[in-house]
């Protein structure tokens, strides 16, 4: 598998500061698109999906991004995938600048970043059995010959609780949860060493949801995987990810250890957040002051300042103006509100940006 | 278009409900689809009551069911697709299991309406919001009084309504969108309102907000409310009463704090052990399997090949659902024969 050992998921676990290089870096990336441009007589406009987001994901760790739709998760998704060119900014891979990869490295990168999405039986070939499937990516960067490909196969398909005898089949004969099972075996059968997963859970059942997490979790563990989760469910995200990423209007408002940002959320929005998932216990109620009025606002007609304040119930007068930074505000975690900053407001250049934790 | 006179009253006010008999009352139905293979059974049996003023959860997973069990009772099935069969289905003092297509359409716009998952496929994309809920309410100007469109985009909180009016559905989120199919739904003010996976497609901070809707709409004005959701924690924040679906058939039913603070069906129970919830990540268990195939039930209880607590007796008589405590029943062999022993004491 890859050259990572078990101890480095460890390490990065741990508060201490790891001189490992970050798997994913990202600076101030930004991906803008051009919407009807043609369309429309006055010129289209620009559209602002992910805005200067600033993150560092490290070897071995789960890292989850959540937010409502339109929030830009996705879109950086595609971004960390190399499916969409970013606008500006830097992203690296293992400290080499994506835009400085030449066709051969991108291969290369391919081999080393797959991809599992939300609605399985879309993400699968219904004309291809499902050993042809799984094996395609293998296929494509010419890992083995046919026979070893054949045996890869058997043994994935074991490994993600499959029956390797069904692997004649045809996608449309498997359920949900088995699909998803198949898209899990195909990305990992090039031996990635991170795995970029947008919503994969959110397509099923509740029991069948509860074990495909734990697959998740079991081949992580084993292969010491790096994984990139995306999703809307805060408790799925609690349970899978070491650290958390929440996202806003296509901004990062808050990062941290998955527990401690879920559990004890500090930005407005992400308290609002989670107390808006509703508790199967009848007697939990939220508190109604944090139910929030009005929706997220478009992209294309942002609000100034934080993109939260029009809805933030402890909005304050320099909120409408000044656009807050993702700021330290205790151990290993970040959040971009005013109200953590009561001195003097942080300074608009990049300097005053985010110092790394992990 | 197709327009309803309101039939004199006279015909339906002696079949009124009498004021402790519950809104909705079905028993004993049953849903068959034809497939390749013969009739399938997709809802089999079933039987449950809603109060007036109550809100009444059916949980399940895809394919136990509860929407079918939701269009039956609508009788938006098309015809010639499947088979409805039941005992009685009485809607507001009303038997209605012998009704036709045209008795069953009075129903529709005045008692009994629906909303449904996608909002925008419910709504006509050509036509303005305006219109679309001036044509609901005006198929319920005898039951309802004229009101104007605004006033019921008022009421179900839509931001500036006088404008809503004029826009088309691809205008408005996917959260406006279902509060217009509410209003539109509500213009008749129906005795019961089915709301099937209403807030599935839309965002947890817009479904807290359609939720409390609901919640609102119902206290003032008393409308029953069948909500059919996958979701245990939409059923905990929102109803008064859950029945829970397996491969067609309730296999718990009562009070929402009862079952889900004290399940008793060894499904109910996994399903709740299963479900990951904010800052409980360690006792996360896993149900192993998948429902049966509805065309190939397992003999005896449905659940019996999954379930952790099976024994021979359960793997041949199928359980039915039986009362274990005032309010609550659970179709399960070893919980009733549980129940059984400790009664005498």
């Amino acid at each position: 598998m890859t050259g990572l050992n078990v101890s480095t998921a460890k390490q990065v676990e741990g508060t201490g500061a790891t001189a490992q290089s970050a798997v994913f870096e990202l600076s101030q990336v930004s991906k803008e698109f051009r919407v009807g441009a043609r369309l429309w007589p006055w010129g289209g406009a620009t559209l602002r999906a992910v805005d200067d987001v600033t993150l560092r994901i490290d070897p071995g760790e789960c890292f989850g991004i959540v937010g409502e739709s339109g929030c830009g998760k996705s879109t950086l998704a595609k971004l960390l995938l190399l499916l969409e060119p970013i606008s500006s900014g830097r992203l690296a891979f293992h400290g080499q600048d994506v835009r400085s990869f030449s066709r051969r490295d991108v291969r290369r990168f391919r081999r080393k970043v797959q991809a599992v999405l939300q609605d399985p039986y879309s993400s699968l070939n219904p004309r291809m059995s499902i050993s042809s499937i799984i094996s395609e990516p293998m296929e494509a960067l010419g890992v083995g010959n046919r026979k070893e490909r054949e045996e890869r196969v058997c043994t994935l398909m074991e490994q993600v609780g499959l029956n390797p005898d069904f692997r004649r089949r045809f996608p449309h004969q498997f359920s949900g949860g088995q699909q998803q099972r198949v898209a899990i075996a195909r990305a990992l059968s090039v031996e990635p060493e991170v795995l970029v997963l947008d919503e994969p859970t959110s397509a099923l059942d509740v029991s069948v949801r509860t074990q495909i997490i734990r697959l998740l979790l079991d081949i992580k563990s084993k292969y010491s995987l790096t994984m990139v989760f995306i999703s809307h469910d805060l408790a799925v995200v609690e349970q899978i990810s070491d650290r958390v990423g929440v996202m806003y209007a296509g901004e990062v408002v808050e990062t941290g250890q998955a527990k401690d940002v879920i559990r004890t959320a500090s930005h407005p929005y992400t308290q609002v957040l989670t107390a808006a998932v509703p508790s199967p216990d009848p007697d939990e109620r939220p508190p109604t002051r944090l139910l929030l009025d009005g929706e997220i606002p478009s992209p294309l007609n942002l609000p100034p300042g934080c993109r939260f304040h029009p809805r933030c119930s402890r909005a304050l007068p320099q909120c409408a103006a000044d656009r807050p930074q993702l700021t330290l505000i205790e151990a290993s975690r970040e959040a971009a509100c005013h109200l953590f900053v009561p001195s003097a407001p942080p300074s608009p250049g990049a300097n005053g940006k985010v110092a790394k934790v992990s | 278009m197709l327009r309803l006179r309101s039939k004199g009253g006279e015909g339906t006010r002696s079949k009124e409900r009498r004021p402790d008999e519950p809104v909705l009352s079905v028993s004993h139905l049953t849903t068959e689809f034809r497939t390749g293979s013969g009739w399938v059974k997709v809802v089999d049996d079933i039987s449950f009551d809603v109060a007036a003023g109550e809100i009444l959860g059916i949980v399940g997973e895809s394919g136990s069911g509860k929407s079918v069990t939701c269009l039956s009772l609508m009788r938006l099935l098309k015809e010639g697709q499947g088979r409805i069969t039941a005992k009685s289905v009485k809607v507001d003092g009303e038997e209605t299991r012998d009704y036709g297509t045209k008795a069953m359409r009075r129903l529709r716009g005045t008692k009994m309406s629906m909303i449904l998952q996608d909002p925008m496929s419910s709504l006509n994309p050509t036509l303005t919001i305006g219109y679309q809920v001036n044509e609901a309410l005006g198929r319920a100007k005898g039951s309802g009084g004229a009101r104007r469109p605004v006033d019921s985009l008022r009421e179900v909180h839509l931001s500036s309504p006088e404008q809503r009016v004029s826009q088309y559905p691809h205008v408005l989120s996917g959260g406006m969108r279902q509060r217009v199919c509410i209003a539109m739904a509500l213009a008749s003010r129906p005795r019961i309102l089915f709301a099937d996976e209403p807030t599935t497609a839309l965002d947890v901070t817009i479904q807290s907000q359609i939720l409390a809707l609901l919640r609102r709409l119902r206290d003032e004005h008393g409308t029953s409310i069948v909500l059919v959701t996958h979701d245990l924690g939409v059923v905990a924040q929102t109803c008064d009463k859950v029945a829970v679906m397996y491969s067609g058939r309730i296999v718990e039913m009562g009070p929402v704090r009862e079952v889900l603070r004290n399940p008793q069906h060894p499904y109910t129970k996994g399903l709740l052990a299963a479900l990951p919830r904010i800052g409980k990540t360690d006792e996360l268990k896993i149900m192993e399997g998948q429902p049966p195939d509805p065309r190939a039930l397992p003999p005896g209880c449905r659940f019996g090949p999954r379930c952790p607590e099976v024994d021979g007796e359960c793997l041949a008589v199928d359980p039915p659902l039986v009362t274990i405590e005032p309010n609550h029943a659970c179709a399960c062999l070893r919980i009733q024969s549980r129940a059984m022993s400790e009664a005498p004491l």
